[in-house]
């Protein structure tokens, strides 16, 4: 047994690297989860989860070897795999992910790289009421647009307050992440890209409403732009919106709207309004099989044109633990001569013990470039740790 | 206990594998190299190659960027041989009728069509002072990670 302070100082270092439980897993519409509300603080899913969602992701996620997994929590269920018991009202939380890639487009040759995707803790204080969310990290890539200074990130820090029968209904303030789509772990989508709605560091500052009952679940959030970005004129305003319904316990269909105005877009460099509107259904045919399809339509007004992005993504889970992962996408950006992207997606992961997954994927894509298409290759490997 | 000494282990790998993280700087040369193959009158900003100004090799995905890794681009060295490879193929990433160079020489961004002027672009800043593109590092912040873990160190050390 180390000694005392050598214990103490893992948690500290661990508690100022390590936020953020990156959970969003929409699949788990397999368990009939078709709602994210009872396992997650922020009600439209992601991050730090609830003490009955700690208990359901060691039930439901990990490969248990044998043993039968049953209705029964493990110890290690809880923060620190069970070694530090936190008062019902606080949720620690914390995530590391880790990713190794090797890539090449077109002729080029094949190049390696390491990302520390997060190293972020997390906690949330749920209270009555009374919701309070946090999260502060750190990257180690120069100015994310979460960056609170340099390479240490808040992606999400919110205050809010549940109300209605069972909490049905919550209002919060502060950075969150965007209610459209399909909320996936999967940032570089095209559906998540083009529409700038991922999990990564694409939350804005607003003012959100979401309810949360029986079959239907939304969210809308008034968007008062990234405070974390300056100056001002790159800030989008707007709003998000989604609104999902499950008439059976294993599927669900939604719509998403977004409209943002920038007076200087932070990648065309010019006045921006974009728009993007879609719809999603999420559905498990059959219990090993999830099935995701996202479709969008996207515009801006600095390129007048009307694209769009769609996303197929199936999910199957043969044992308890290990998810082979098949994922097809497609990105038309509407400009005149422009051609259309294309990607596939293979990949497989494996959540092999309690609080830890791996995940490989193998990734082609067709790149439009203009009316020219380049292919792109890429392999990654990741490693997840969340407390 | 024993599940969380095997949560330990795990996350003892997990930090272990930061070991090989690089510190992603960005490499202030790059811009330096495009404006002087190119006898461009200003610095290409960060956001030609970068997403969102972040920089580092893997955040450096813009269409424009691809198009010169798709070159062979991997570092400074290669970076004029890709430009050249991409002169000679007339590139038009953004498909708007006017080619990558043509467009650098003409200050507008090759990633889109828009044609956003790239002279004296008031790149967008991060963080909540607002820094600049390159502002604090990683390797300044883990240095600052360390000294938090050494002054609690010092501070367990001198209660025990």
């Amino acid at each position: 047994m180390p000694p005392a302070f050598v214990r103490l100082l893992l948690i500290a270092v661990v508690l100022l690297l390590l936020p953020r439980s990156a959970h969003a897993y929409p699949w788990m519409i397999r368990h009939d989860y078709t709602g994210c509300a009872t396992c997650h603080v922020d009600p439209s899913g992601g991050g730090v989860l609830t003490e009955y969602g700690a208990a359901q992701g060691d039930i439901l996620l990990r490969t248990h070897y044998g043993a039968k997994s049953g209705d029964d929590t493990s110890a290690s269920a809880g923060f620190l795999w069970g070694a530090v018991h936190p008062p019902a009202w606080f949720l620690p939380s914390g995530s590391l992910r880790t990713l190794a890639i090797a890539s090449k487009n077109g002729s080029g040759s094949f190049s390696e790289d390491f990302v520390l995707m997060q190293a972020d803790v997390r906690a949330a204080i749920v209270s009555g009421g009374f919701r309070a969310y946090a999260s502060a990290g750190f990257v180690n890539v120069d100015n994310p647009a979460a960056s609170l200074t340099g390479s240490v990130v808040s992606r999400e820090h919110w205050l809010g307050w549940a109300f209605g029968q069972d909490d049905a209904f919550l209002v919060r303030a502060g950075r969150i992440n965007l209610p459209f789509g399909i909320r996936q772990i999967e940032h570089t989508l095209f559906v998540r890209q083009s529409t700038r709605t991922d999990l990564n560091d694409t939350q804005q500052h607003g003012v959100a409403l979401s309810y949360n009952s029986g079959a239907l679940r939304a969210e809308v959030l008034a968007i008062a732009g990234n405070y974390q970005v300056s100056p001002d004129v790159y800030r989008e305003r707007g709003y998000s919106v989604y609104a999902e319904y499950a008439p059976v316990s294993n599927a669900a269909f939604g719509v998403s709207s977004l409209v943002t105005h920038a007076a200087r877009d932070v990648y065309l460099l010019l006045p921006n309004t974009r728009q993007a509107h879609g719809a999603f259904t999420r559905w498990a045919p059959v219990s090993p099989l999830a099935l995701l399809l996202e479709a969008d339509l996207i515009a801006q007004s600095a390129v007048p044109a009307t694209g769009y992005a769609t996303m197929l993504q199936a999910d199957v889970e043969p044992i308890q633990g290990l998810h082979l992962i098949a994922t097809g996408e497609n990105l038309h950006s509407g400009a005149n001569g422009s051609g259309t992207s294309w990607s596939g997606w293979l990949g497989a992961g494996w959540f092999f013990m309690p609080h830890a997954d791996t995940r490989v994927d193998f990734v082609r894509q067709s790149l439009a470039f203009g009316t020219k298409n380049v292919p792109a290759t890429a392999l990654m490997l990741q490693l997840h740790v969340y407390l | 206990m024993i599940a969380a000494k095997r949560g330990y282990s795990a996350l003892a790998l997990a930090l272990a594998s930061l070991a090989w993280a690089p510190t992603a700087r960005a490499e202030r040369e790059f811009p330096v190299i495009i404006q002087s193959d190119l006898a461009l009158s200003y610095e290409v900003p960060c956001s030609v190659c970068h997403l969102k100004e972040n920089t580092g090799a893997a955040t450096a995905r813009t269409p424009f960027a691809l198009a010169l890794k798709a070159r062979d681009f991997t570092d400074g060295q290669s970076l004029g041989t890709a430009l050249a490879r991409l002169k000679s193929d007339d590139f038009d990433t953004d498909g708007d009728g006017v080619s990558d160079v043509a467009e650098l020489k003409a200050g507008t961004d090759p990633n889109s069509a828009a044609d956003a002027s790239l002279i004296d672009a008031q790149e967008p800043g991060y963080g909540c002072g607002g820094s600049a593109p390159h502002g604090r590092s990683s390797g300044q912040a883990a240095l600052g990670v360390a000294a938090l873990a050494w002054l609690l160190t010092r501070r367990l050390r001198g209660r025990s």
